[in-house]
């Protein structure tokens, strides 16, 4: 009686699954970049009733030899698929800034994903999560195999969730939001395999990966090591060519502390990220911005012994992630600025455009552009209201944008 | 929401618990003759071997174990989260179910008396991991709170 009653909870969770995809049909209106996420969660809908057919007649087997051995695994079905539910109903479907949302499917359309795959949640840290990764780290890949497989090789496998604190999501952080262009730079790494085919022994999960650092052999553990500062690198690498120097310059100014100096597992160290962030901005053009960045760096670190050199991915493999990311990703280089300028009003210099900014008249250019003119500030930490004239400048270029492709269309 | 946080514990709720109560439900499948050379009884079992003798490994060496692919690192991870002293006291028992299981996969004839002896274990187990999880949770939630 008890089993059938777990059968019947696992079977209503599909009405909770329905009833959360209606939720993001209906948010679709007013959030067009939801769609992908309404594509997710139909298929979703669709395949869970028919996966939870397949498991309960395994467990109904089991039913008829052993009611213990059949009840464990049914709860923990409910248990997973709940976590699941969870974490699909912590995702925000309004209540986002829309220069932010224009911002990060900006970053996507640039690594070619005009159809943007993310949804974004409020957590503590800022992290990218893939579905398939979620999954996997609920046990779906043991306890609900015919869930998983849904997942796997399947677009809504590699649907990203952002994770952001509260803070970023606000438009007075407009100036850090360059660090999201990084973890769109991890959905890119990820299903380019630009890091992964450099190393084909190592697994593509990160929870495997950290566990090998942690258990695995003296080369093993090397290789996940590698593996996963590359990816760094390589985030940061996109990074720089969607947002130019302005990733450097936040990464420098707001992620960087004395504290986080040591690397970890998976990042390297971080004045690193930053020599090396700035030097990319500078093959861009942005000479000036990474000498003030690399400068500012130097004050911060001079008391401390920084920089050791034991930990240093081969740089083989870094030059050519590095090759094969610019060969795919277009810049933001420092001299379109001026066109772009040029374009918004002609005879505009890149130095009255930024002064124009900072005196919050209306610009509008590609946001990249926006949060470059912002770069370096003469302060480190810039004002709230500096950043809140940077949204409405990122807010106005997508609304001109707009407007330009509905005249051509119009046109054509 | 600490969704990431949230990720990881159940991540490593999966290995302890979760592995182990899906082991159960294999050998439960296997005393099954019908069912014993099934796919979803292989699936299992060969979870089980894995586990069992990740466990063998973890519990005789503790971090001294070298895993040898991302799969038994993770188990070798989750399981060295437990007290080493108790995974000591697991070891003859959990290698008796290892035994068990791969026999069974091996195709020999396997009494159900051993295939319920190892089930006990393997639930003995389970809840002990759990205790633990719970209670390690808990005094770093105190610690958190402080």
């Amino acid at each position: 009686m008890a089993l059938e009653r777990g059968f019947e909870r696992v079977r209503e969770r599909s009405s909770r699954f329905a009833e959360l995809h209606e939720r993001v049909e209906k948010a679709v209106f007013s959030w067009p970049f939801l769609a992908e996420l309404e594509y997710c969660t139909r298929q979703i809908k669709d395949a869970f009733p028919k996966a939870v057919d397949a498991r309960l007649g395994q467990i109904e087997k089991v039913k008829d030899i052993s009611v213990s051995a059949a009840v464990r695994p049914l709860r923990n079905i409910e248990r997973a698929t709940d976590r699941f539910l969870g974490v699909l109903g912590s995702l925000r479907l309004g209540n986002i800034p829309g220069e932010l949302v224009e911002f990060v499917a900006w970053c996507f359309e640039r690594i070619g994903r005009p159809d943007p795959p993310f949804a974004i949640a409020i957590d503590d840290k800022v992290a990218m999560l893939t579905m398939i990764e979620i999954l996997a780290q609920q046990g779906f890949k043991e306890v609900f195999p015919e869930f998983y497989d849904v997942f796997e090789e399947q677009r809504v496998g590699h649907f990203v969730v952002l994770l952001l604190p509260e803070q970023l999501l606000q438009r007075s952080s407009s100036l850090n939001w360059s660090v999201l262009a990084h973890e769109v730079g991890h959905a890119y790494v990820e299903e380019s395999r630009v890091v992964s085919e450099r190393f084909p022994r190592m697994p593509t999960s990160w929870t495997e990966l950290r566990a090998l650092v942690q258990t695995g052999t003296e080369e093993d553990k090397k290789e996940a090591r590698d593996l996963m500062q590359l990816n760094e690198y390589a985030c940061d690498e996109v990074a720089v060519r969607l947002t130019g120097c302005a990733f450097a310059w936040r990464l420098l100014t707001d992620f960087f502390s004395l504290e986080q100096v040591p690397s970890t597992s998976m990042h390297p160290q971080i004045d690193k990220r930053v020599r090396r962030a700035a030097r990319l901005a500078s093959e861009l053009g942005f000479t000036k911005q990474s000498d003030q960045i690399v400068s500012l760096l130097e004050q911060e670190t001079r008391d401390v012994a920084v920089t050791v050199t034991d930990d240093d991915v081969p740089q083989v493999h870094l030059e050519a992630i590095s090759a094969a990311i610019k060969k795919a990703i277009p810049a933001s280089k420092h001299s379109d600025i001026a066109s772009l300028c040029r374009d918004h009003v002609p005879a505009l210099s890149t130095e009255d455009a930024a002064k124009e900014l900072r005196s919050g008249r209306p610009l509008a250019l590609d946001p990249w552009a926006v949060l470059c003119l912002a770069t370096p500030d003469e302060t480190i930490h810039a004002s709230e209201k500096l950043q809140e004239i940077i949204a409405d400048a990122i807010r106005l270029g997508q609304v001109r944008s707009r407007f330009r492709k509905i005249v051509k269309t119009d046109a054509s | 929401m600490k969704i990431y946080q949230s990720l990881a514990d159940a991540s490593l709720y999966r290995i302890v618990a979760l592995i182990p109560e899906q082991i159960v439900f294999g050998l439960a499948l296997a005393t099954d003759r019908t069912h014993r050379a099934s796919d979803e009884t292989r699936r299992n079992l060969e979870l089980g071997r894995e586990f069992c003798e990740v466990f063998h490994h973890v519990s005789q060496r503790g971090e001294g174990y070298r895993a040898t692919n991302g799969s038994t690192a993770t188990i070798a991870a989750g399981i060295q989260e437990l007290p080493a002293a108790n995974l000591w006291e697991w070891h003859d028992r959990m290698f008796l179910v290892k035994g068990v299981i791969e026999g069974l996969l091996a195709g020999a004839e396997t009494e159900n008396q051993k295939l319920e002896a190892a089930n006990e274990i393997l639930l003995g187990f389970a809840a002990f991991a759990k205790q633990t999880l719970s209670s390690v949770s808990a005094a770093e939630d105190l610690q958190r709170a402080r």
